[in-house]
């Protein structure tokens, strides 16, 4: 079986803890990579600049990505994405703080598969992460017309 | 009228063409030739004249030829000079001020979408910077729960319990604020919105998620009205989840949601027989963050009044409460005939 990663792209030092809990308990053979800034994430997934001799597979399973970000925010990362073939297909999953409608239409009409609000409580935000991790681990098939990586 | 020593003036043609504004002078002297000629049917002419003091007197000036020599030429004329000066002035104030409302209308729209917009950016800021805290709060309160739970003193059990209800309460409010806000801004769709399925879906959400309450609904069909789907959605919500609260505590539960009219509208009613209100609070009631309850009797944050009559403003209709306490609560929804009976007849 292939290593199998996760992106986590999450700037809020607190909120990232409490992601990583969430998600290690519920994906415990699960990989899970970090990334604070919307510039970083692209490097990771490109593998460039810091990112250029990174090890692990080519791309994550999936991104768990923040829709407010610092340099580059999530929907810009989103957008570049979609527009380079490599990635054009990777699972994405936005994370947000408010079920903004403008953020919502925004992530799908850029191709997000995936658009999250973080919930508040505890429970829900582990349950809740570690339901979209393991959903996108598991269950998950690519969109037809797209080659897995 | 021109201040002229009535003994002393003397008028000719061409000494009277001479007093008129320069700018007046050859319209006027056409309008007369015009009527003198036989070119045009009678003379009427206004024009600005100087007084003796050497203003401009705004003249209205109608005349009529009297008598016709043997060949048909005009031999004299009579007529009258009215001062129009008080009409001319308000005229163009008028003018002056129809050009300047609509520049006014356009600089005020122009403020008040700038403030709506800050008003907008201001509350998705606070709601993006007070969710992360208070997720931080809740998240850690959480993770000192699940780790060390069992090995807490009740005590300590006790004040960890109230740090995450005070968050839920701070949760519900930075949502609440939202929600008032959203329903506040934004433009108005209009479409047909059938009320009659949205409560019975919120009604069906309610029940699924609390199947020990056993509560008798009834939702009249046909409660179809034209208005923004989701902020209508929005307040059958929040009047169903009221009915849905204050009910609570009462034996044999009823909600009904019904038809209700009055001149020049119609809409719908929420009744309930619940533990309604003294009406003599009724002022308070739309008020955001103004509750009638205690919190121990019914939970609540007290937005879900003050987003419904906001909404139904926005559609220029109006919201009516009657309840007596003990006995339950009434909210009727009225929305404009004219927008309302529009949809209905609308093929859909």
């Amino acid at each position: 079986m292939n290593p199998v990663n996760l992106l986590l792209v999450e700037d809020n030092p607190e909120d990232e803890m409490l992601a990583l809990r969430a998600l290690k308990k519920a994906l415990p053979s699960t990989r899970i990579d970090v990334a604070r800034d919307g510039q970083q994430a692209l490097d990771y997934l490109f593998k460039t600049d810091a990112y250029a001799g990174r090890d692990g597979p080519e791309l994550p399973a999936v991104v768990l990505l923040d829709i407010s970000l610092p340099r580059l925010s999530g929907l810009e990362v989103l957008e570049r994405l979609r527009a380079d073939p490599r990635t054009a297909c990777l699972p994405v999953v936005m994370l947000t703080s408010s079920d903004e409608p403008r953020d919502r239409a925004r992530s799908y009409a850029l191709g997000c598969n995936s658009f999250v609000q973080k919930p508040v409580e505890f429970v829900a935000h582990a349950d809740t992460l570690a339901r979209l991790g393991i959903y996108r681990l598991s269950i998950n098939e690519p969109p037809s017309g797209c080659t897995p990586f | 009228m021109l201040g002229f020593d009535p003994q002393s003036f003397k008028l000719t043609l061409d000494s009277w063409l001479a007093q008129l504004h320069p700018e007046d002078r050859p319209r006027v002297a056409r309008a007369f030739e015009d009527y003198v000629a036989g070119r045009s049917a009678e003379y009427r002419v206004e024009f600005r004249q100087r007084t003796s003091g050497g203003h401009w007197k705004w003249i209205l000036s109608i005349g009529k030829i009297q008598a016709y020599d043997d060949n048909g030429r005009p031999l004299r004329m009579l007529g009258t000079h009215t001062d129009i000066d008080a009409i001319k002035a308000a005229q163009a104030a008028l003018l002056e001020l129809n050009a300047t409302l609509e520049s006014r209308v356009t600089a005020r729209t122009a403020e008040l979408t700038a403030a709506n917009q800050e008003l907008d950016s201001f509350v998705y800021a606070v709601s993006h910077d007070l969710r992360a805290p208070l997720r931080a709060m809740m998240g850690f309160s959480g993770v000192l729960a699940e780790d060390l739970g069992p090995t807490l003193p009740p005590e300590a059990k006790g004040h960890l319990h109230h740090i995450v209800q005070a968050g839920r309460k701070m949760s519900a409010l930075v949502e609440g604020l939202l929600t008032l806000s959203r329903s506040a801004r934004g433009p108005l769709q209009r479409h047909r919105v059938d009320v009659s399925a949205l409560a019975r879906a919120r009604l069906a959400e309610l029940a699924a998620a609390d199947p020990a309450r056993a509560v008798a609904v009834s939702v009249e069909d046909g409660l179809v009205f034209q208005g923004d789907g989701r902020l209508l959605a929005s307040v059958v919500d929040n009047l169903i989840d009221n009915a849905w609260k204050y009910t609570g505590a009462t034996d044999q539960a009823s909600i009904r949601v019904e038809a209700c009219e009055e001149p020049g509208y119609r809409g719908f009613s929420v009744t309930d027989n619940g533990a309604g209100f003294d009406m003599a609070h009724t002022t308070r009631l739309f008020k955001a963050f103004q509750r009638l309850h205690r919190q121990d009797e019914f939970p609540g944050i007290g937005i879900g009044l003050a987003t419904v009559q906001r909404i139904v403003q926005r559609h220029r209709g109006h919201v009516r409460a009657q309840a007596e306490p003990g006995k339950g609560a009434a909210f009727s929804v009225f929305l404009p005939l004219s927008s309302a009976a529009e949809e209905v007849s609308e093929p859909s």
